[in-house]
Order: structure tokens, then C-alpha cells, then sequence
């Protein structure tokens, strides 16, 4: 999936007035390419994460997805959106508790139209694919932050998105399981023809990334890795 | 489609003891609206079986008697309104009318504790006609004046017999006859001659008249006779059996009106009860439901989650309640029976009462788990997602 982003703006009423979080943003990604997007805590990195997968809405400009405009869509538009064509990775995993490993990689395909027939053997293969394949029935609390979050890539992975956006993946993972998380996804966006845009503020997971942008003062400025 | 359900499910055990709260708050309103409405059930039940012990077509009443219960349970003291005895004759000679009676009732105190005896007046020979099912069990009928028949129970309880007598008004009554027992208020009754009972109360009118007919009446044939009683006797009132138990039924469902108000407060009790709940566990899941939009589920399917929630906790409420209530309901039943030394039941739990008592949980569920299930579904995701 291509995405591409044009005079993003994204502003905040605030008591001390306007807060110009996301102020023309511009940005082109195109299919199977890995983006990483850096900036200070509190720049607008996640906001901007946030607008790419139909979660908010911007204040003006565009988003296109695969070329379709879809800041103008409605809120049930966006909902299959989100369940079709966007995988989400949180900072903190977001597992369900009360579900097993299968059941939360399941999850998504429940909500959408997966036959039930292959839910679960697709479910097995992505568990092989993130190399937890023995947890498939353990409670996401019994894992590590390192094993949830891989469990929690699985779940994005789970509709076959287009788009996979992962926010701090690794902002809760030490340096060694930070390195294995990025390895992991690195071989995601290559082997799954998965687009993957990945909000980070730590340079040594960006730089896995094919090309790192900077998000200061509301804007977006790129390099090549 | 249903995952909603079985992530309900999961849910609802996670906090074990608040959800056990829950389900104690609708299980103690059911229960409690069981054992109070269960009386109106018996009631319905007692006051349907008193009636169908009168072989009875149509009732004839003074113009502005207010509807009392018929039978023994009701009607005490309804004697200063009377229709005038002549009407007996009068209806009698009605085509298509196949017996005629009046009737008196009269209450008396009988025995060393001045127990309340109901008496009913009614023409001799009619009461086997009237009252088909009350045999005699012991002795005769009455044949003269001052004769009485006696209730089994009633016997039993003041320790009189047959050629025992029995003080009514100052007036010694000779008991000539015991009936079987009917297992109704009957069995606590006595019987004696309209023209006794008329003496006894000093007056000339009976209480009501009742009339039954000819074996083949068409309902046609029975509106003429009313329109005919109606048109001849302008003082009266003209009821058929089913308007009469009509009557009685309208009264019982008033009473069950007043213990379903009187069961409101533990009801809405509940529903504050299940409300709390829901709210908690809304606020406390908040980052769930936020993760859960952003990974594409609807906001019914949110709404629809925390909604089956509520209902799943307050349906084991309900059930749980219908047995506690049961039990709350057979306690008071036995406590009355033993207090009153009745030989029937005074409360039921019916059918009917069970689904109207699960449906009322479920409604407790529905109301408790509207707001919170409107909270959860219309959260705006980012803020779901922060939640703390």
C-alpha cells in the first residue's frame, strides 16, 4: 500500500491557544517500503501515527492510501479501513488480557470476514512468523514485553493489512530485544509486501528503517538511510 | 459475528467478586419481587378456585356495591346494600333461568378466643345446587329453623361437632351437618337458612342473588335474561361468571400492581447495583476498548460487548433469584399457613411469575449497562487508547 500525506495540519486548542502539533506535513510512502519517523518526545510523532491509521482526523490536508483519499471518509469507512488495511503496534502491546496468544492474533479475523476455517492456521503461521509458535495458549501476562510485542505484530499482521504502523515498538524493550523486535519486522516488510511506517525516538531501531524522517515543528523532513 | 459474546464472557470473570456483587444485587430484587408478587399470585389462584366452587351463571347485586371478592374471603359486611328478596321469584320466573338463590353473608365470633366465622345464608335446598362440590360429610343438611352446617376445619379448630351448638348474634344455632373438606375458605365457613341468616341480620333484603341456566342456553339466551333482569329491577347489578371473575381478577391484578411498586425499590436498587459495575469496569477497560477500535471493531460491537456484559451477570442474577425466591416465597407461605391454620397454600410461584422475574432482570441488566455501554462505544479512540 502506498500512503502519502499533503499539507497534513493537526492543531489542539489549548488553554494557551492553538497548538500546531502537525503543521503541513508532507510525505510520500510507497508500496513495501519501511519508513522510520524520529523527533522529540512530545513533537507529534504518534499524533501524526495516529492520522495515518484513520484513528483521528486531521485539521486540514490530506491522507491517501493506496490513492484514496480517506480523511473525508466516515466513521464506518474508517472502521474497515482499520480492520482491513492497517495494522496497529503499540508502545505497550495492547494485548487483550483475558485472551490467549491465538485468541488475540484470532481477534481481528473475528471481527472481519475470515472464513473460520482458516482463521486459526493463519493464526499458527504468523505465530511462526514473530517465532512463538509453543505460546499459542499461554495469557499474554505470562510473556515477556519482547514476546508481546512480537504477539502484538502478529495480531496487526492478522487481516493481511497493507499498512503496518507501529508506534514505539521497541520504547519499552531493552537494547538486545529491541535489536530482534527490528529484525523481526524487517524481515515482516520484506517478505509480507507489508508498507511500514514506525515512529520511534531510538535511532539504532530507526536506522533498520529504508529512510528516516524527522518530525520538528510540525513538519516532516526525510533522508535515506 | 458473536465474538462480542464470548469476550463478554471472559470479561465478567476477571473481577470475580464484583461481578459476584452484581449478580447478588439482581439475585436479592428478584427474589424479593418473587416473594411479594407470589401472594398476588396465590391470591389470583384462591380467589379463581373460591369462585368456581359457586355453580353460579349469573350474579345479581345491589346497583352501587363496589366489587368485593366473592366467596368467603370478601364481601363481610357488604350487607347494607340489599336487593330486594322479592327479585328471587321475580328472576325465577324468567324463560331460560334454571334455579334461583339468595345469599346472605354474616360474619359471627364463635369460641373462647372469639374466632371470626363467616356464615352464609343461602335457600336450603339450594345449596347442594350452588355449592355442587361442598358434600356432607357428617349428618344432613339443614331442615328447620336454627339448623347449621359446619366447616370441617373450623369444627376441627373450635373443637364442635354435629349437636354441638353454635352462637350467632346471641342466637343459638344447632350444628346438623359437617362438610367434606374443599381446601378453601369454605372449610372455615358455616351455613345456615337465608331466613335465618335475614333474621339474624334484621333484615328484609339479601347480600346478592345467584341464578344459574337452563343446561342449554346459548350465550344469546343468556343476554336476554340479563337484559330482562336489567330492565325489570333498575336497583341491580348484572354480572356473569366471567365478568365476576373478571371483577376479582382486576382486583387481584391491582394488588400485584402495588408489589411489583413495592419491589421497585430493591429493583432499582439493582439497577444503580449493575450500573456501578458497569461503570467501573467501562473505565477500568478503557485502553481495551480503545485497542480494540483501532484494530477495526465497530462501535456496536463495543457497545453491544459491554451490553451482553451486563446482561450475562444480571441473567445468573435472575435465575439464582428465582430459586432464592422460591424459597423466600414457600418460607412466608408456611409461616401464613401455621399462623392462620390453613389447610391451602396462600402464595405461587407460577410460570408466569418466573418470566416475568427473569425478564426483570434482564431489564435491570439492560438499564444498568445503557450509560456505560454508551461511554465505552463513544470514547474517542486516542483518548480510549491514554486512558489511565
Amino acid at each position: 500500500m502506498n500512503v502519502r500525506v499533503q499539507n497534513l495540519r493537526k492543531y489542539f486548542e489549548t488553554s494557551a491557544g492553538v497548538l500546531k502539533v502537525i503543521d503541513n506535513a508532507n510525505l510520500t510512502v510507497e508500496k513495501g517500503d519501511f519508513i522510520a519517523i524520529m523527533g522529540s518526545s512530545g513533537c507529534g510523532k504518534s499524533t501524526l501515527l495516529f492520522l495515518l491509521g484513520c484513528i483521528d482526523v486531521p485539521t486540514f490536508g490530506s491522507i491517501y492510501l493506496d490513492n484514496v483519499e480517506v480523511t473525508e471518509a466516515d466513521e464506518s469507512t474508517r472502521e474497515k479501513i482499520r480492520l482491513y488495511n492497517i495494522g496497529f503496534v503499540f508502545q505497550n502491546y495492547n494485548l487483550l488480557p483475558t485472551l490467549t496468544v491465538l485468541e488475540n492474533i484470532i481477534l481481528p479475523m473475528q471481527l472481519g470476514d475470515t472464513f473460520k476455517g482458516q482463521r486459526e492456521a493463519r493464526a499458527l503461521a504468523l505465530l511462526r512468523v514473530v517465532g512463538l509458535e509453543d505460546k499459542r495458549d499461554d495469557k499474554p501476562t505470562n510473556l515477556s514485553g519482547g514476546q508481546q510485542q512480537r504477539i502484538a505484530i502478529a495480531r496487526a499482521l492478522a487481516n493481511k493489512p497493507g499498512l503496518l504502523l507501529a508506534d514505539e515498538p521497541t520504547g519499552n524493550l531493552d537494547a538486545k530485544t529491541s535489536r530482534e523486535l527490528m529484525q523481526v519486522l524487517r524481515s515482516i516488510n520484506e517478505t509480507q509486501e507489508v508498507t511500514l511506517v514506525m515512529v520511534t525516538h531510538d535511532p539504532k531501531s530507526a536506522s533498520v528503517a529504508n529512510r528516516i524522517f524527522y518530525l520538528e515543528n510540525g513538519q516532516l523532513r526525510g533522508t535515506l538511510v | 459475528m458473536f465474538v462480542f459474546i464470548s469476550l463478554a464472557q471472559k470479561n465478567v470473570t476477571r473481577k470475580k467478586e464484583r461481578s459476584a456483587l452484581t449478580i447478588i444485587g439482581v439475585l436479592l430484587a428478584v427474589a424479593a419481587t418473587i416473594s411479594l408478587v407470589s401472594i398476588a399470585e396465590g391470591l389470583y389462584e384462591r380467589l379463581n378456585y373460591e369462585i368456581n366452587l359457586q355453580d353460579v351463571d349469573i350474579y345479581v347485586l345491589p346497583k352501587s356495591s363496589s366489587f368485593l371478592p366473592a366467596g368467603s374471603m370478601g364481601a363481610i359486611g357488604s350487607g347494607s346494600l340489599i336487593v330486594s328478596r322479592e327479585y328471587i321469584n321475580q328472576i325465577k320466573s324468567i324463560a331460560g333461568v334454571k334455579d334461583v338463590t339468595g345469599i346472605t353473608r354474616l360474619l359471627a365470633t364463635a369460641g373462647k378466643e372469639k374466632v371470626g366465622v363467616v356464615v352464609w345464608g343461602i335457600i336450603p335446598d339450594k345449596m347442594n345446587i350452588f355449592f355442587p362440590k361442598i358434600e356432607i360429610q357428617e349428618g344432613d343438611f339443614f331442615q328447620k329453623t336454627n339448623d347449621l352446617i359446619i366447616g370441617p376445619q373450623i369444627s376441627r379448630e373450635l373443637k364442635i361437632d354435629i349437636e354441638n351448638q353454635f352462637p350467632i348474634s346471641q342466637v343459638n344455632f344447632n350444628i346438623v351437618g359437617k362438610t367434606y373438606p374443599v381446601y378453601s375458605f369454605e372449610d372455615y365457613a358455616c351455613f345456615i337458612s337465608l331466613d335465618d341468616a335475614l333474621t339474624v341480620q334484621r333484615t328484609q333484603g339479601v347480600q346478592e342473588i345467584w341464578v344459574q341456566v337452563a343446561d342449554d342456553s346459548s350465550s344469546g339466551e343468556i343476554d336476554n335474561i340479563i337484559k330482562t333482569i336489567r330492565k325489570e329491577m333498575k336497583d341491580v347489578t348484572v354480572k356473569t361468571k366471567v365478568e365476576y371473575l373478571g371483577d376479582a381478577n382486576h382486583f387481584v391484578a391491582l394488588v400485584r400492581l402495588l408489589q411489583y411498586a413495592i419491589s421497585a425499590i430493591g429493583i432499582l436498587i439493582a439497577i444503580t447495583a449493575s450500573m456501578n459495575t458497569m461503570l467501573m469496569s467501562t473505565y477500568e477497560r478503557m485502553d481495551e476498548f480503545g485497542t480494540l477500535r483501532a484494530i477495526g471493531a465497530s462501535r456496536f460491537f463495543i457497545f453491544s460487548m459491554v451490553l451482553f456484559e451486563s446482561l450475562f451477570l444480571s441473567f445468573i442474577g435472575g435465575i439464582l433469584g428465582v430459586l432464592l425466591g422460591f424459597l423466600g416465597s414457600g418460607l412466608f407461605n408456611d409461616a401464613i399457613v401455621t399462623l392462620l391454620k390453613l389447610s391451602f397454600p396462600v402464595s405461587k410461584v407460577t410460570f408466569r411469575l418466573i418470566i416475568e422475574a427473569l425478564m426483570l432482570s434482564i431489564g435491570v441488566g439492560l438499564l444498568g449497562a445503557l450509560i456505560p455501554a454508551f461511554i465505552a462505544s463513544r470514547m474517542e479512540i486516542i483518548k480510549a487508547l491514554r486512558w489511565e
